[in-house]
Order: structure tokens, then sequence, then C-alpha cells
């Protein structure tokens, strides 16, 4: 620490000599900063912020491939209902037909050829071979009896009591004993599969009231990508500018999120600013009396400039969070102006930066230590903001050690009259504060034993209103009963993906229970399943068994006088076999491309499941050591995300608590000095601890981090309030103090009015956790300091704690 | 299993995986077709409860015979509806509010189902109590309707094209009692040839419905 304070004197008395070259450079770096700003290229993409999980990073881009969060749902609906259904199908026709731009749609579905489809379903039965595993040949065999066949055809019999048409008596003809029951009923699971309810009427995917229809547009746009968001909304707002009248669209898409919660953010972002630098100007004009003040927040705001720019060039771009994070940065850097401008006007003299030199180096390479801990994070944004930071602070830094002094007005004299810490003031006797702050942590302590942590994403969602009120508008009038999971397998090809869901499937089927999962193993087994079942329904359909068939049907026919040639499809049908099996009809083939996702290493083939504890549980045991099996849904990624959070949250914190202990201990040289430097931190911990179990809030990531920053700040406190103790001299250390804590509560505070709960969260935890840290710096550092270091041992202290005389 | 869920079951695969069922929809008929069918609407809406003898005969190609079936419906607005056959076997079928039962002598075994786990049975249901109940402003989004006869009513509704009930039937016939309170008689035509006609005697409107009419005979 000597070393660098001695580097650092002379260094200050070098630029001196040079300070109106160095302070040009420095005003033209900053220009050509402010410039470089517009040229940044800025990445909105929350997948930077998430760990980088094995489960987590399976699971999100699973959903990635699969697009499920990239489909926009256009709602459109009629808010008068005088003006028919007519013109709400006109309406959809209408907007599908000029939703036409390939760098915003990829394809537009929101009508059926429903006959089409009808026309194609006999083809299903000579599909049939390639299904025809064991166990359905097992299942016929059993029919092939005299009171089988009877029940079959007694089945058909009773169809014909049903009021109504009778046309499903046709397809008895080709399927008397019901062979292609179990692949029917197959079908109807897997409509239900991704948790809709949609009707077909008149060709368009309308509500069950018949008031809304739907067109499902897929998006190139990722939902992660905030501008491109952006760009498809607009051209989603002027596809659906027109409309007739009695009939509106809600546009349903997770780009609308992103683009809301950029929204919010930027409203708060705006207010809090505003909010908070009036009150920085307040405090700043009734304490310095200076206009010269404002360079406090100019200067870690041209820090942060220069920091932009060289992470732009470092990382070829920055996330918006980062960049966002800007003002936290500036709100902890603008505390070095206020003590070097507070120490110079005190003692008249420049260079009296010297003094307060080796507490600001101390703070400020501790600060930047804590950022330095986010180094050890797998999330890449964290990286970036541990880059950002240390940036910023070092700038800052810079600035306000080498060319500050000489903007500051030597002629104003000292500060003002704000109250001191330590000594000067004594409301109470350093026993009683002792005792309180004991009792205090105590307290806090025992509350924080009963924290609890979330990782619901949802928390951290603050869009409008008016998104949340059309997609519950949506969900009431399109979702099904339950949200569904997906057992996702992965494979290197599609055959390959096949073949591993007919096994997966069956384990996961028997486990979880036939009603609970659908998907396409059975519907779509691999092509070497099909052809091995080709074979098994040639071998099954001897010609003894057809005649076999054929006598039955005859026989127990005649007893419900169903004609003679009543079943000569079905006689036909198994009378043709080959060896090579059949290819899947039109339907299923398309069907199963809902359920097969290719991805850019790998196929993924998924079935659906109800999403519910016990299932989710049961098929999660039925995957378990597969693997290239795994689940994606709601439940999964919170708990892959909770388990990478936390580790994430122990890691950082585990690093940070480690790295910043070790620093201040190497810096300042006694151990005692910084156990009571400390006293801040850890006061401000368990009071952000408390403080949420009282308000009965989760900590949640932001909180963590947002924790982080309180750490670096309190070590602050702790570390000047111990120099203002050991120096209550011409620096009027403890009063700048009390100025950097008012500046930076003030911004804390602003963000308790945020709207956005992330920035309310973090306006939370750094309320609570600096006004605790505060509070032990003003009121219990100087007690302990009084009490632990003894004055005949103080000067012999050889940190910054060292008399500078 | 009936065609329309056979139809609703593999119209899913267009749907990516959304559960799709089908029903009717408003009607849109020319003006004098409009005006009989207002005033038939008018007649039953003051119709709560039916029971009807009935007879359906069935001419189905699989069979030999024509299939000749006897016996009483019942219908309860909004939602209930039975279907008691008598001959040539005894059945019964009961629609109440979100379960389909059906029993039948032979097998003396009860099939529960569930609308809510079946849409498109739902569906389907639906369309027979509309059929009876006469709602036919709901069904006429997916038919054309034209007036046969307006003394004593009677109205063909021909499927819509590009419809799915245009790829299975061809036309439903449907005759009014001359006081319009109820139905005398539904032919259906179906494009594969088969076809059904149900007439209905002993008509009661507004009758107090027997207990037993929403009691499953094995039950």
């Amino acid at each position: 620490m000597d070393i660098l304070f001695q580097y650092y004197s002379r260094l200050f008395d070098a630029v001196r000599r040079y300070r109106f070259v160095i302070g040009g450079i420095t005003a033209a770096l900053i220009i050509l900063s402010a410039a470089g700003v517009f040229f940044i290229r800025y990445d909105n993409d929350i997948a930077r912020m998430l760990p980088a999980d094995q489960a987590l990073v399976r699971i999100m881009g699973f959903f990635r491939e699969a697009h499920f969060s990239d489909k926009v749902m256009l709602d459109v609906r009629l808010v008068d209902e005088r003006a028919g259904e007519d013109a709400l199908h006109a309406a959809v026709d209408s907007i599908s037909a000029g939703l036409t731009d390939s760098s915003f749609v990829r394809k537009v579905t929101a009508s059926i050829d429903q006959p089409e489809v009808m026309r194609q379903i006999p083809a299903f039965f000579g599909y049939l071979p390639g299904l025809f595993s064991v166990t359905e040949a097992g299942m016929v065999q059993e029919r092939l009896t005299s009171e089988g066949v009877h029940r079959s055809l007694a089945g058909l019999w009773r169809q014909a009591m049903i009021p109504g048409a009778s046309s499903g008596t046709s397809f008895a003809r080709i399927d008397p004993l019901g062979i292609a029951a179990p692949f029917w009923r197959n079908l109807e699971q897997l409509t239900g599969a991704l948790g809709y309810e949609v009707l077909v009427r008149r060709n368009h995917l309308t509500s069950r009231d018949g008031k809304h229809a739907l067109i499902i547009v897929e998006t190139p746009v990722r939902m992660t990508d905030g501008f491109g968001s952006q760009r498809l909304l607009a051209y989603l707002e002027q596809a659906t500018r027109v409309l007739p009248e009695g009939i509106a669209v809600d546009v349903i898409a997770g780009h609308r999120h992103t683009v809301s919660n950029e929204k919010v953010i930027k409203g708060d972002v705006a207010r809090t600013s505003i909010a908070a630098s009036l009150v920085f100007l307040i405090i700043f004009v009734f304490t310095y009396r200076d206009p010269r003040a404002i360079v406090f927040f100019i200067i870690p705001a041209c820090a942060v400039l220069v920091a932009i720019n060289l992470c732009g060039l470092i990382f070829g771009r920055l996330s918006a969070f980062v960049a966002g994070m800007g003002a936290v940065i500036v709100g902890i850097a603008d505390d070095y102006g206020i003590h070097v401008y507070t120490a110079v006007r005190a003692a008249r003299r420049r260079d009296a930066v010297k003094d307060v030199a080796r507490p600001l180096l101390v703070a400020g390479l501790i600060t930047m230590s804590v950022f330095a801990a986010f180094f050890f994070s797998s999330v890449e944004a964290y990286r970036e903001l541990a880059l950002f930071a240390i940036i910023s602070i070092a700038c800052c830094l810079l600035f306000v050690l080498f060319l500050f002094p000489y903007l500051i007005d030597l002629s104003l004299g000292s500060v003002m009259a704000v109250p001191a810490g330590g000594r000067s003031r004594k409301v109470l006797s350093d026993k009683a504060v002792l005792v309180s702050w004991a009792g205090c942590l105590l307290i806090c302590g025992f509350l924080s034993t009963r924290v609890t942590f979330s990782n619901d994403m949802s928390r951290f969602d603050g869009s409008e209103a008016s998104i949340l009120s059309a997609e519950r508008r949506f969900e009431s009038v399109w979702a099904g009963k339950s949200r569904p999971g997906f057992l996702v397998v992965s494979g290197s090809d599609m055959e390959d993906a096949l073949a591993v869901n007919e096994r997966v499937f069956a384990e996961a089927e028997r486990a979880a229970g036939k009603e609970n999962i659908s998907g396409i193993a059975v519907l779509l087994p691999s092509s070497r399943t099909r052809q091995e079942n080709a074979l098994r329904w040639k071998s099954f359909w001897s010609a003894d068994r057809r005649a076999q068939v054929k006598n039955l049907l005859q026989q127990e026919g005649g007893k419900y006088d169903f004609s003679a040639s009543a079943f000569e499809p079905f006689l036909q049908s198994i009378a043709v076999s080959s060896d090579v099996p059949p290819q899947p009809p039109a339907f299923v083939q398309e069907l199963s491309r809902r359920f097969i996702v290719s991805g850019e290493h790998e196929t993924f083939v998924f079935s659906s499941f109800r999403d519910q504890p016990r299932i989710a549980q049961e098929i999660q045991r039925s995957i378990e050591g597969n693997p290239r099996v795994f689940v994606a849904s709601r439940r999964a990624l919170e708990k892959a995300m909770a388990a990478a959070v936390n580790r994430e949250a122990r890691l950082i914190a585990f690093a940070a608590v480690g790295v910043v202990f070790l620093l201040t201990v190497i810096l300042l040289k006694d151990l005692v000095m910084t156990v009571i430097a400390l006293s801040c931190v850890v006061s401000a911990f368990l009071a952000m601890a408390a403080g949420f179990v009282i308000a009965g809030v989760p900590v949640s990531a932001p909180a963590l981090i947002a924790s982080m920053v309180v750490g670096g700040l309190c070590i602050d406190y702790g570390v000047f309030m111990l120099y203002s103790c050991k120096h209550s001299s011409d620096t009027e250390t403890a009063k700048a103090i009390w100025v950097s804590v008012l500046t930076t509560l003030a911004g804390a505070l602003s963000l308790l009015v945020a709207r956005h709960p992330v920035l309310f969260t973090i306006g939370f935890t750094l309320s609570v956790g600096l006004c605790a840290g505060c509070i032990a710096a003003q009121a219990v550092v100087p007690v302990l300091y009084r009490r632990f270091t003894p004055l005949e041992n103080a000067g012999s202290l050889t940190g910054f704690v060292l008399d500078k005389k | 299993m009936t065609a329309r869920i056979l139809f609703s079951m593999v119209l899913a695969w267009s749907l990516f995986g959304s559960r799709t069922v089908f029903c009717a929809q408003p009607v849109e008929v020319s003006a004098d077709v409009r005006g009989v069918i207002a005033g038939l609407t008018r007649q039953m809406q003051e119709v709560e409860t039916v029971q009807s003898d009935f007879v359906q005969e069935k001419k189905l190609q699989i069979f030999d015979q024509r299939i000749v079936m006897e016996g009483t419906m019942y219908l309860q607005k909004p939602d209930r509806f039975s279907w008691h056959v008598q001959k040539p076997m005894r059945y019964v079928m009961i629609m109440d509010n979100r379960v389909m039962r059906q029993w039948d002598e032979e097998s003396g075994a009860i099939q529960p189902l569930v609308f809510d786990r079946n849409p498109s049975l739902a569906a389907a249901v639906q369309q027979i109590q509309q059929w009876f109940s006469g709602s036919y402003e709901a069904l006429g989004g997916e038919y054309d309707i034209s007036l046969l006869s307006e003394d004593p009513v009677t109205l063909s509704f021909s499927p819509k094209t590009g419809t799915v009930s245009s790829s299975v039937i061809e036309r439903v016939v449907v005759a009014f009692r001359s006081d319009k309170r109820y139905i005398e008689h539904i032919e259906i035509y179906e494009r594969g040839g088969d076809s059904t006609v149900l007439t209905f005697t002993n008509t009661a409107v507004n009758a107090a419905i027997p207990p037993s009419a929403w009691r499953l005979r094995g039950s």
C-alpha cells in the first residue's frame, strides 16, 4: 500500500506539471467516448444473463429450437357481437394475407382445409402394418375368437343405436376389429398435447364461444431479441391497424414482455434518475454551496462512458443490462469525488488529495474486488459487468486523484457543519451503542434463518398491465385444463431420436400412466421398427388366418344381420401385405413434425405430459441415468434455474467475501481494523436478510447482485470511517461520508418507486443494506475503534490509518 | 367411435397439437327462410322439456336389412338429453351436464364419458342437442338452409362447401308439426349412401319428465 501510495504521490506531482495537456487529452477521450456510445452494438438477449448450467442450457436450448416461445398468437375477437362471425373470419383472412414479410413471418396458420383431412383418413388404415407391434399382434390374436369377434361386432351394432348419422360405420368396414382404435386414442390425446383447445369452424381456428379466432404466426425473431421484438411488434401493429368495426386483435407473444419490460425499465430509470438527481443537487447545493460540485456527477458518468466504449471494443457488443448498470456505478463512484472535494476544500490546498488518497485507493480496490468476484460467474453478462464496473471505477479514481483537485475553488473554505461521526457527537454511551448493535445483530441473525429464495422467473416480469390482461383473456378463452410438460429425447438424427423415443416413451408411460402422457412414439416409430412391424403384419395375416377371420366375421356378423360384403375392404387390406412398410399418411407426418425439433447439432423428439408434481416425479424417475433424455417444462426450468442461480450465488458470494476479506487485511495490514471495517458489511447483510423476511419477500437473483454492491459500498464506509476516526483533521472525512451516504441512499430509495419488480428489488436491497451499513459505520465503527484500538498503539499502525505526518 | 370423433381427432394434426373439436355456428340464411327460422325459434324457446316416442329407421350399407329402432327420448333444456331404445334391443344413452353414459342390455355394461376429457364428443353431442332442441340458428353457419314447405314447415339443411359436415352429410330434412311446437321427423342423408329417418310420435311438450328418464336401466 505504501509503495502504491508513493507511486501515486510522485505521479500526482508529475501530472501537476502537465495537467493542462493531460486534461485536454482526457477531455478529448471523453468526447470521443460520448460519440462512440452511438456506434456500439447493444445486445438485449436475456440468454446471456443465464448461468451456463448444463441442465438449464439444455432446457432453454430445446425451447429455443422448438420455437414455442417465439410463436405469436393473434387473438382476433369480436368486441361487438353484431359484427358477426363472418366479419371475424374475414378479418382473420385479411390479416393473414397481409403477413408476408419473411423477415418477420416464417409461417402463418389461420385456417384448415377440413374436407382434405377427411379424405386422408382411409389412408391411415393402409399405414397399420408399420404399427403392428408385438402388443398389437397379441391384442388382435385375442380377438380372433368367436367371442372376440362377437364383441367387436356387437359394438358396431350398438353404434347404430345412437341418434343421428351413422357414417362411422363406413370406417367399421375397413377395421371391424378395432385394430386402429389405440392409435385413434393416441391421436386424440395428441390433439390437446400442447395445452390449448381450438374448435374448427368453417375452416377457421375458433374459440368455444365463437367470439375469438386465432392466427398462429411463426416468426424467425427470437423472443429474447429485444430490438428484433420491437420491430416485429411494430410490423404486427401495422398489419392489424385497419380492422372492421366490432373487431379487435390481441397480440399474444413473449416478444411483448421483452419490449414492455424494456419500456417499463426505461421509464423507471428516467423517473428515478430525475428524482435522485434532484435530491443529489439539493444535497450538494446545501452542503457545498458551489456549482462546481456538479462535477461529482460528471466524473463517474464520464468514466462510465469510457468503460462502455472499452467493453464494446473488447466484447464486440455490450449487454443492454450491463450498460443499464452504469447508473449504479455512477452512484458508487461519485463517492470518490465527494471525498476529494471535501478534503481539498477543507484543507484549502490541492495536494490535500494525497491525505485521502490512501482510503480512496483502499476503498476503490476493495469495491473493484467485489466486482472482480463476478469473473467467477458462468453468466456472460456478469463477467461483462465485472469488467465494465472495474474500468469505470478505475477511470473515476484516476480522474479524481489526478485532475479533479484542479477544478476545485480553494477560496470557498471549509465545507459545512454536518454532524461528524465518532467522538465529536456522542448521543449514547459506547456500551449502549455496542449492546444495541449486538441486539440488532442477534434479532436480524435470527430472522435471517427464515430467509427464502425464489427463482420464479415471472417475478422478474414487469410487463404492463394491458399485456397481462390480454394474456389472461387469451388463457381463459383458449387454454386447456393444465399446462403440459415435455419429455425430450435427443438423437444424432431423426431416426436415432425416434428409436430412443420408442423405449423412453414406453417406460414413461408405464411410470406415469397412459392417460397422463401422449407422444408420437406409437404413431411414428423408427424406420427399423416399422420394417419389423410390417414383416410381423405379413407373417401374422397368413392365408389360414385370413380365412379364419373371414369365417368368424361371417358367422358372428350373421347374428346381427351384417351383409356378406360388409367387411370386404378389411379382408382386402389384410391380404395385401408387403415387406416394405407403408409411409405415414400426410396428416401423421404433419402432426409428427410438431413433436420433432431439428436442432443445430441434434434432433429432439418430445412427448407431452401433465405437468403435475407426482407425474413429473414419476417421469423423471423413469429417465434417470439416461443422458439422452430430459424433462423440459416450466417446473423443470424453474428447478434448473434455482439450482444454477443458487450455485452461482454461492460461488460469487464466496469469491467476493474471500477477496474482500483478504484485500482488506492486506491493505489495512491489521486484523482488528479489518474486522472493524467489515462490521459494516456484516450489519448490512444481516439487515438485508431480515428485511426480506419482514417484508415477506423471497430473495432473488437481482437481490443477490444488489447485496454484492451493498457489500462493496459498506466496506468503503467502514474504511473511510476508520480513517475519519484516526484523522479528525482538516479533511472532514466524516462529513464526506455523510454526504456520500445521503447521495447513495437517495439513489437507492428512489428505486422504491420503480414499477419494475427487478428494479424495486434492487432498490429495496440497497435501501435496507445501505441504511444498516451507514448506521453501523457512523455509530458502531467509532465505538469499536475506541474500544479495540488503544490510543497508544494507534500510531504504530502501518496501514492507511497511519498518521499522514 | 363416431365419424365426428374421428374427424376431430385427425384434424388435430393441422392445429399443431391444439385440441380440436367441431361445433355449429350462427345462421346465415336468406331473408324468407330467416323469417321462418325466427318464428320457429320463438316457438321453440317456449319449450323447456320434451318427451316423445320415436322410431329410428337406419339404412346402412353394412347391414342387409334396415334397422328399425323404437323408443322414447327426453329433452330438458339446457343440457339434459336421454335416448331410450326398447326395440330391437334395450339401449340407453343419457347426456347430463358434462357427462354422457350409455348402457345396453347385451353387454350390461355402463360406459361413462366425461365431455371435458372428450371435447370432440362434447361437440358431437352438442350437435345432437341442437337438432332436437330446435337451435337452428346455431347450425346455420355450417349449413345452407332452404324452406321445402311452409305448412307443415319443412326445412332442408345442406352442409356448406368446405365444412367438415360436407364430407359426410349430403342433406338433413327437418319437418315440424303443424303447431310448430316440435319436430315431426328428421331425415339424414349421408354421402356414402346411408340414411336415417327419425319419426316422433306421442310428443309431450313442457310436461314433467319422470326421474326414471335420467336413470340407466342397468344402474
